[in-house]
């Protein structure tokens, strides 16, 4: 069963320039998905419409199969069983960590601290924080206090809205990866907003992308990263390389030579796409390029090259190989088929 | 199926707030709809001829001078203190941070009472500008000391390291960022002049203030009370959109913090001793003599008459006054807050600043618009226990505001909204968040009220319901009546209920700078 369906939902804040624009999305039951777009495409207050903390202008919002907001339903978020994790994680400053996570819970639970207990067990969290306040706690621990408090009443549907944002590279990773384990321990179906791409595709089975108050693309992380549905959504989900072909027989001839080709174009001027870990720099008979130049980040490297007479531009990100010393001559190759588009207009 | 509510969110309760935030602001328009309304009832040219006499022109300059004196000394004095409390190495600084700012705690009918008791040659133009400037600097002093700890010490260096030295750095960079709350300061203090009556009385220095009082006590003469109060008015307007001019830019250059060093105090060196004599030397004017003179006074009208039960009824009443006041006050001042904190409209914020004009206004010209409006259209009410609390309403709106609209801040919707998805309703959410978050301020701001009140002199006198004696009217009538000894003890309970306010004040400052 869907726990979540929207159909037709639209919204807009001032006239004439919709904040969403007729979206529709189901989010199975028991799967995460993240919701990925730019800042200012929506994704905010495609989560706050959810939530019940907006009205659309138009479209229905389906929650476990009941119609919470649609022409003639209105249900508020109180009743909606669907928890919501800010970005600050928004705790209660007046309450101490066992109170924040005994919020949502009924009155005569909230004394009992078992329950939060296991809460506070079930985000990671050692149970010696039962009586501190929030600003007693690291940014880290804040948001899985706010994830505990969450689940606590047990909803339906988590709603997390760039919960990692505020978190620095290293948290980031480690919360993220502890959240999403609690979620999984919780059997909580939820929707993960971000505009970190890594975040998307690395922490939910499947990855909606978001583009001027529209759905682009839903679909299973490697799934979108390897067939993007067009150019724009290729380049936000990772770095492309874009280079113009003319498609025959199943090959695209490009800059690169000859290259086997997938995609919606069969034949004649197409673009193609490919991803920079996919470039080889030593291949047997490849094209020959000059380095440009080196940036080396430890665990891979990124080659800029100069490609041919047309001195194409084009970066590539090897692993494990040492990489080229700048100014050498290498020999390129593609790693795998292409992805064809149309020629850009 | 649960109703369809409104569209969006920001909708909600809008018109609602507004009506809720309406009796605060009506109130605290009723002083300045009285004086437009008698400068149109009366015409330009009546108007003319009740102004046009010498006394008028003696009041003026009285008024304009003291005023101007007065801001200028209290800059200075206000400006010196902080800078060598906040960014030398004066020995002592921690105590002369709050002993610098302890004279608010002595109102200035009690240190005036408290120098003319020792000598009568503080009576004039001296002696007042004296007095006044040594009750109000802390008025320039908080706020700059304030900005002083607020300033980022980076700049400072930037400045030095570019060649200038200390008191070009000082003069060039410190000042000029010291601007906005050396002149608010300043306007407050001028705010605060032109309604200031016991003091001035006291001192046998008549301005318009003092001379509005005695018409109206001689004559019971409306027009010419009325007609002084109008240029009173005008005064306070000018001083107030002097001020208002100023706060925008203020509010915005405090947004933005950071984790910031903290100055390096200039070493004082040689200079030690006389900075350390002239800081001193001011807290002994401004606190010691008043405070060493009530002692005196104390000492010696104990031993011959000390009237415990006259004490304890007229502090009982003082009390009772001022906790009704705090708690109306709070009540009426919440919505409004709610409103320019939560709605961010337009129309909530000429609402916010109405309640400012309302209150900038002296309160012998909220006495006198009660008077006048109880007079005409609502006599039952003259000279009753609601008028008297309509007054402090009008007068002490904006204390309650300021720190509702701090603690509103405390409590962002963004909390109500994860409440909302936790299954609490919105009467739930008032309980269990909104208002236990907001508590605090607004009993800071109930108790600046409270404590207003208890030193409050002018509206008292003329509004208070015959037989119904505070310890400032207590106080007055025995001062009045030359009784020093005997007008001591109301005057120390003054002072003592007063003190927790200041260092709430000096605490409210360290805050907001932190």
């Amino acid at each position: 069963m869907s726990a979540l369906t929207i159909t037709g939902l639209s919204m807009r804040f001032e006239p004439g320039r919709p904040v969403l624009d007729d979206v529709a999305l189901a989010v199975a039951d028991q799967t995460m998905l993240s919701v990925l777009g730019p800042s200012g495409c929506g994704k905010t207050t495609l989560l706050r419409l959810i939530a019940g903390f907006l009205r659309p202008e138009a479209g229905t919002i389906a929650i476990a199969g009941q119609t919470v907001t649609g022409d003639r339903a209105w249900v508020p978020s109180q009743r909606r069983r669907v928890g919501y994790v800010a970005q600050e994680g928004a705790l209660f400053p007046h309450l101490d960590v066992a109170a924040n996570v005994a919020f949502g819970l009924p009155r005569a639970q909230r004394r009992a601290r078992s329950r939060v207990r296991e809460l506070l067990a079930l985000v990671e969290l050692d149970e010696d924080l039962m009586d501190r306040y929030p600003h007693q706690l690291s940014g880290g621990q804040q948001q899985r206090v706010a994830l505990a408090r969450t689940l606590a009443p047990r909803p339906s549907l988590v709603l997390l809205d760039e919960p990692f944002a505020a978190l620095d590279a290293h948290l980031r990773v480690q919360t993220g990866r502890a959240v999403l384990r609690a979620l999984r321990a919780a059997e909580a179906t939820a929707i993960l907003v971000t505009h970190d791409q890594a975040e998307a595709l690395s922490l939910t089975d499947a990855v909606a992308v978001m583009r001027d108050g529209r759905i682009a693309q839903v679909g299973a992380p490697a799934n979108v990263y390897a067939a993007p549905g067009d150019l724009g959504i290729a380049g936000f989900v990772g770095e492309a390389i874009i280079l113009p072909a003319h498609v025959a027989d199943g090959r695209a001839h490009c800059a690169l030579g000859s290259l086997t080709a997938t995609g919606s174009v069969a034949a004649g001027p197409a673009q193609v796409l490919i991803r920079p870990e996919h470039l080889i720099l030593d291949a047997p008979d490849g094209v020959p390029a000059h380095v440009r130049d080196v940036t080396f980040y430890g665990h891979d490297a990124v080659v800029d090259l100069d490609l041919g007479p047309d001195d194409v531009r084009l970066s590539a990100r090897v692993v494990g190989s040492p990489a080229p010393a700048p100014g050498s001559r290498v020999s390129i190759g593609v790693h795998g088929p292409v992805r064809t588009f149309p020629a850009a207009a | 199926m649960p109703r369809a509510g409104r569209r969006l969110r920001a909708a909600r309760g809008g018109a609602g707030g507004i009506a809720l935030a309406l009796p605060a602001v009506l109130l605290t328009l009723i002083p300045l709809g009285f004086v437009l309304q008698f400068t149109v009832d009366v015409g330009p040219a009546e108007l003319y001829r009740l102004l046009d006499r010498p006394r008028t022109g003696e009041l003026l300059s009285n008024t304009i001078r003291l005023t101007a004196s007065a801001m200028a000394a209290s800059a200075v004095i206000g400006v010196g203190a902080a800078w060598a409390v906040e960014r030398t190495s004066l020995p002592g600084r921690r105590t002369f941070t709050v002993l610098l700012a302890a004279p608010l705690a002595v109102p200035a009918f009690v240190n005036s009472y408290g120098w003319s008791s020792l000598t009568s040659s503080v009576e004039g133009f001296g002696g007042a500008l004296l007095i006044v400037t040594l009750s109000y600097y802390p008025l320039v002093y908080l706020p700059v000391a304030a900005a002083l700890r607020g300033l980022d010490p980076a700049l400072e260096d930037s400045a030095r390291a570019l060649g200038l030295g200390p008191m070009a750095t000082f003069r060039r960079v410190v000042l000029p960022q010291l601007r906005p709350a050396l002149l608010g300061g300043s306007l407050l203090v001028g705010l605060h002049l032109l309604a200031e009556f016991g003091a001035l009385a006291n001192l046998r220095f008549p301005t318009f203030t003092t001379a509005i009082y005695d018409q109206y006590q001689s004559t019971f003469n409306g027009p010419q009370a009325s007609a002084l109060a109008s240029v009173l008015v005008l005064g306070c307007l000018v001083l107030l959109m002097a001020d208002l001019r100023l706060r925008g830019p203020r509010q915005l250059a405090r947004v933005g913090s950071g984790a910031q060093r903290t100055a390096s105090p200039v070493r004082l060196g040689a200079t030690t001793l006389p900075v350390l004599a002239a800081v001193t030397g001011l807290v002994v004017l401004a606190l010691g003599v008043p405070l060493g003179s009530l002692t005196r006074w104390l000492i010696a009208g104990s031993s011959t008459a000390f009237p415990l039960g006259d004490l304890v009824s007229t502090a009982g009443t003082s009390l009772l006054l001022a906790a009704l006041a705090a708690a109306v006050t709070s009540l009426l001042a919440l919505p409004v807050a709610w409103l320019v904190g939560r709605r961010r409209s337009i129309l909530g914020t000429v609402l916010e600043r109405a309640t400012y004009i309302g209150s900038a206004l002296p309160g012998i010209v909220v006495a006198l618009a009660l008077i006048a409006i109880t007079v005409r259209h609502a006599r039952p009410l003259y000279q009753t226990t609601t008028m008297l609390v309509t007054a402090y309403v009008i007068l002490y709106v904006p204390r309650a505001l300021i720190s509702q609209r701090a603690a509103l801040a405390q409590a962002p919707p963004l909390l109500d909204d994860v409440a909302a998805s936790l299954g609490a309703g919105p009467l739930t959410r008032l309980r269990r968040v909104t208002l236990p978050l907001m508590a605090p301020g607004v009993g800071a701001g109930a108790a600046l009220v409270f404590l207003a009140v208890v030193t409050e002199l002018t509206s008292t006198l003329l509004l208070a319901p015959t037989g119904t004696r505070t310890l400032a009217t207590a106080f007055w009538s025995q001062t009045g009546d030359l009784n020093y000894g005997a007008a001591a003890p109301y005057a120390a309970l003054m002072v003592l209920l007063s003190l927790p306010a200041t260092l709430l004040l000096t605490g409210v400052g360290r805050h907001r700078a932190r």
